[in-house]
């Protein structure tokens, strides 16, 4: 049961990666159309930065939980290769313990300032006057997937633990070895190469 | 005697005159003078501390700070009619500006009060934002088409009204931005502008005062309330010195900073630059008046509403001769 | 303060838990230790107005630009064509890696994906021409690091944003290090090359009609080159929008090359997104420190501290440089630059020291650090994509830039102008 609920919740999140990225080409394309129009005719469409800060912000927090997920999040592992397997699976808890609170802490304060922000009915001080619930509460979706995410991984590796299944809290939670890693940066891009080739 | 205090403060930017002649010393000296050392602060500016500027008065509620200094144009977000101490082009001269902010002065309390459980203790101008072009500008007609680079909404209001075009940029990327074309005006005030060193990179100054930058200082009432009877007077004296002290200084900081920047007069700051200066003309003052009624107070009635527009043209409107038209 | 902070800060790394997380908790505790105030409740809006900045969005376009660059196989016709250029010189092949890397770097904001991209095309010449291999790989892992020294670069434009300094005159500031340490990479091999005939490989056989025909593959980072960084200086652009019109000349290039499809696009985002969440974690979590820091007076502490060891402003910026070099060793470069800037910077700035100049150094300092180890991530980088033998090779052959390096170091330390010298005659 656990295991399809990670595997259901880490394909969301990779579609919810996707969407961010969608929305970094978009803002891209925006930006670039809205230089190209100041340069060209002198107009400009206004509030184009703006707009993007706010995607930035969305698309940002949207692909943190996919990044949890693919054990992502940058650890210094100098210690921690040369540890003991048990060693290394207290650590692993550690972390995903460390990343839980963070995540928790933050998206507490984030649901208060957005709430905040609902209660007041805010707006940007720019000439968009953009009222700040849109952009802040998709914001805010991001965060508060990410803690259900680090939650659901505490979870799958405190049972494991708790199983004996040392393989399984690794798979979890461990540091990327230097090969996944790499495969993670370059896997795909070997393959495009292989076949240029 | 006074019970002692040491007050958590957040001040403005700290490579900015309010900041380094008014704010810094009067936390680290004329409060602790003038109550004997009773009454001291902890003052860091937003450069200091990573922040924008905006979120000071949020912060100020939440009790991270006991008090803010900050642009009304900047904490609007919560509150429009808080702009209304600081629309653009709303005071020809410091003489009226000062009118105004006295006469809005309690309506910014109120709101301040309301939105952000704070209290107004003073509220000072810094000199006038001004325009300064790569082009030459003889008055606000040539302002039409160009990009401008400003910081608020009511200044996009401005522009928008002259006919220009609104560039938002980073204040660090202004110089070079200016140099390449990416904007031909930007606004800001002269002392800002010359220690920036904008007058290596712009021809013109048009002196037509676009705005002045209102900076309040505001305390959480609930830090407010548990100060006795002596410190609240220490603290509003020494206040109101400041606040006497900002609007003198002002004036004469931005007569030297346009000496500054034209080489039109001393500059005891440095090598002077050499950018001609335009000071606004009697059409200017019809064109002033046509993008007020038509832009700037016709907008912001519109995000203000009814109510607001009634109390600043009772107040801040009578202060200045002007009115926010009905919608 | 300064022992609490630094015993937790390194505690909870060598602990190995996730730098965001050891950032965000660490302001947390310090929050609750040294200030009155609850500064923990200024999380919420902090977070929000730095997860907006404009300037940021840099970040993601360039690791976009990048990807979709080395997705269309734009990456691996340049450095053929660099071959059939540079590979005449003593250390053949390895020149065309320092050469295609410096090229790369003109397109790329960051030392890893330049690491990456020329490593993945590099490597299988290695073992068939019969190279030494160490000396092969240290040149890939640092020609990778001129990814942040030679503009574009999402380091400097962290650099500015944390020290309010213009990333144009950052990005002009760079170029002649930039060249300057190729340079220096360059003469490296040569000299090591010239002493140990046998390591550098069988000759190439290149033709001047080979040459001739290859140039048009070296058009692409070219025109890449001058959209993002050419139109910052055409007035056509700030920063973060050259960045967008990169996006949008990798898109064309890689249609042009018709290997713009679906399915690379999503690769390509998918890739893009996990290193932006990765990296955007770390800088938020960074930014709370960096506020709490300074609210708790620590920042200040420090500075005031260094200014009592009563050292001039040289032996100052020497002891800077040394304990970069040290904390280099353990600590990933992008963390390093956001811990370190916000504390360093304002001493700096004091010293009367020019925080352009500053800048390049920080870069050259990051650049070291990505090759010494034990944690250095273009090692990692480098060995990954051989994917066999062992790392002592790699660590054994970037050795000698390490030593590059500190001259270019010891040359910036002492001609200040090497940096200078273009922002004031252009910016
Ligand atoms: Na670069
Ligand atoms: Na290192």
């Amino acid at each position: 049961m656990y295991d399809q609920l990670h595997a259901f919740a880490t394909r969301l999140s990779r579609y919810a990666a996707w969407l961010g990225g969608a929305m970094m080409l978009f803002a891209a394309l925006m930006v670039s159309a809205d230089v190209l129009a100041r340069r060209l005719f002198g107009l400009t469409m206004g509030g184009s930065d703006e707009i993007s800060g706010y995607l930035f912000a969305i698309a940002t927090s949207l692909a943190f939980p996919y990044a949890l997920l693919t054990r992502s999040n940058v650890r210094i592992d100098a210690a921690y290769a040369l540890l003991h397997p048990h060693v290394r699976a207290a650590l692993d808890l550690l972390a995903i313990i460390c990343m839980a609170l963070f995540s928790a802490l933050v998206t507490w304060r984030a649901v208060l300032a957005v709430g905040e922000t609902w209660n007041s009915g805010a707006r940007a001080i720019t000439p968009l006057q953009t009222p700040l619930i849109f952009p802040q509460s998709l914001w805010l979706t991001g965060w508060i997937a990410l803690c259900l995410c680090a939650l659901l991984v505490l979870w799958g590796v405190a049972a494991a633990l708790l199983r004996g299944d040392l393989r399984r809290a690794s798979e979890l939670a461990g540091a990327m070895t230097q090969e996944e890693e790499i495969a993670a940066e370059t896997g795909t891009i070997t393959i495009a190469e292989r076949k240029e080739a | 005697e006074i019970t002692p205090h040491d007050f958590k403060v957040i001040g403005t930017w700290g490579n900015l005159e309010s900041w380094q002649s008014l704010e810094k010393p009067f936390w680290a000296e004329s409060l602790p003078e003038a109550t004997r050392g009773a009454l001291t602060a902890e003052a860091i500016p937003i450069t200091e501390a990573g922040l924008k500027g905006t979120e000071v008065m949020r912060l100020v509620k939440q009790g991270v700070f006991e008090v803010a200094h900050g642009l009304g144009s900047y904490v609007a977000s919560e509150n429009p009619a808080i702009e209304g101490v600081d629309l653009s082009s709303i005071a020809p001269d410091f003489a009226t500006m000062h009118a105004i902010a006295d006469a809005y002065k309690p309506e910014m309390d109120r709101i301040f009060q309301e939105t952000y459980g704070a209290r107004i203790l003073s509220l000072h101008p810094w000199p006038a934002s001004m325009i300064y072009c790569r082009g030459p500008v003889s008055g606000i007609s040539d302002l039409a088409g160009k990009k401008i680079r400003v910081h608020s909404a009511t200044l996009g209001d401005f522009v928008e009204g002259a006919g220009g075009v609104t560039v938002t940029l980073p204040f660090a990327e202004v110089v070079p931005a200016l140099e390449k074309g990416v904007a031909d005006c930007a606004i800001t005030d002269p002392v800002s502008a010359y220690k920036a060193s904008w007058q290596e990179v712009v021809d013109y100054v048009f002196a037509l005062p676009v705005g002045y930058s209102i900076t309040f200082t505001a305390i959480n009432n609930s830090v407010w309330d548990k100060l006795d009877e002596e410190s609240r007077t220490a603290l509003s004296d020494a206040l109101a010195e400041m606040e006497s002290k900002g609007w003198q200084q002002a004036e004469a900081n931005q007569a030297i900073g346009v000496a500054c920047l034209t080489g039109e007069g001393e500059c005891p700051w440095g090598e002077p630059g050499k950018a001609a200066l335009t000071t606004p003309s009697s059409e200017d003052e019809a064109a002033r008046q046509k993008i007020l009624s038509e832009f700037v107070l016709k907008r912001w009635g519109e995000r203000c509403g009814a109510d607001c527009a009634d109390t600043w043209n009772a107040t801040a409107g009578k202060a200045a001769g002007l009115s926010v038209p009905k919608p | 303060m300064l022992g609490v902070t630094t015993g937790i800060l390194f505690g909870m790394i060598g602990l190995s838990v996730p730098i965001a997380a050891v950032l965000g908790l660490l302001a947390l505790i310090l929050a609750q230790i040294y200030s009155p105030m609850p500064l923990y409740r200024a999380m919420g809006d902090l977070f929000w107005t730095n997860s907006i900045d404009f300037i940021l969005i840099a970040v993601p376009l360039f690791i976009l630009m990048g990807e979709i660059l080395l997705r269309s196989g734009i990456a691996s016709r340049m450095y053929r064509a660099l071959a059939q250029w540079l590979s005449w010189l003593p250390g053949g092949l390895m020149h065309s890696n320092i050469g295609a890397s410096t090229l790369f770097a003109a397109t790329s904001g960051s030392s890893i994906a330049t690491a990456a991209t020329i490593g993945t095309v590099a490597l299988p010449e290695a073992r068939r021409d019969g190279y030494h291999e160490p000396l092969f790989m240290g040149t890939l892992a640092a020609g990778g690091t001129l990814g942040i020294l030679i503009p574009p670069s999402i380091n400097m434009i962290i650099y500015g944003l944390l020290t309010n300094s213009s990333v144009p005159k950052l990005y002009l500031a760079g170029f002649v290090p930039g060249l300057l340490l190729a340079g220096l990479f360059g003469l490296t091999v040569l000299l090591a090359c010239l002493a140990r005939p046998g390591w550098g490989g069988r000759e190439v056989k290149t033709s001047w009609k080979g040459r001739i025909a290859a140039l048009p593959d070296l058009l692409p980072p070219l025109g890449i080159f001058l959209v993002v960084v050419g139109s910052i200086y055409a007035g056509l652009a700030t920063p973060t929008e050259a960045a967008s019109l990169g996006v949008v000349a990798a898109l064309l290039l890689a249609a042009g090359n018709r290997t713009l499809t679906l399915a690379m696009l999503i690769a390509a985002i998918e890739g893009t997104m996990r290193t932006t969440a990765m990296v955007m974690l770390i800088v938020l979590a960074a930014m709370f420190l960096n506020f709490v820091l300074s609210v708790i007076g620590l920042t200040a502490l420090l500075a005031n501290a260094i200014e009592g060891l009563g050292l001039s402003p040289m032996q100052t910026m020497l002891v800077i440089v040394a304990g970069f070099l040290v904390l280099g060793c353990f600590m990933e470069a992008m963390s390093l630059l956001l811990i370190a800037t916000p504390l360093v910077a304002p001493i700096v700035a004091g010293l009367g020291y020019d925080l352009v100049w500053f800048g390049i150094l920080m870069m050259l300092l990051l650049e070291t650090a990505l090759i010494t180890p034990p944690i250095g991530v273009n090692l990692y980088v480098i060995q990954g994509v051989r994917g066999t033998g062992s790392m002592n090779d790699v660590i054994r052959g970037a050795v000698p830039f390490v030593i590059a390096l500190l001259v270019m170091i010891g040359l910036l330390l002492a001609f200040p102008q090497i940096a200078l010298w273009m922002p004031q005659k252009f910016g």
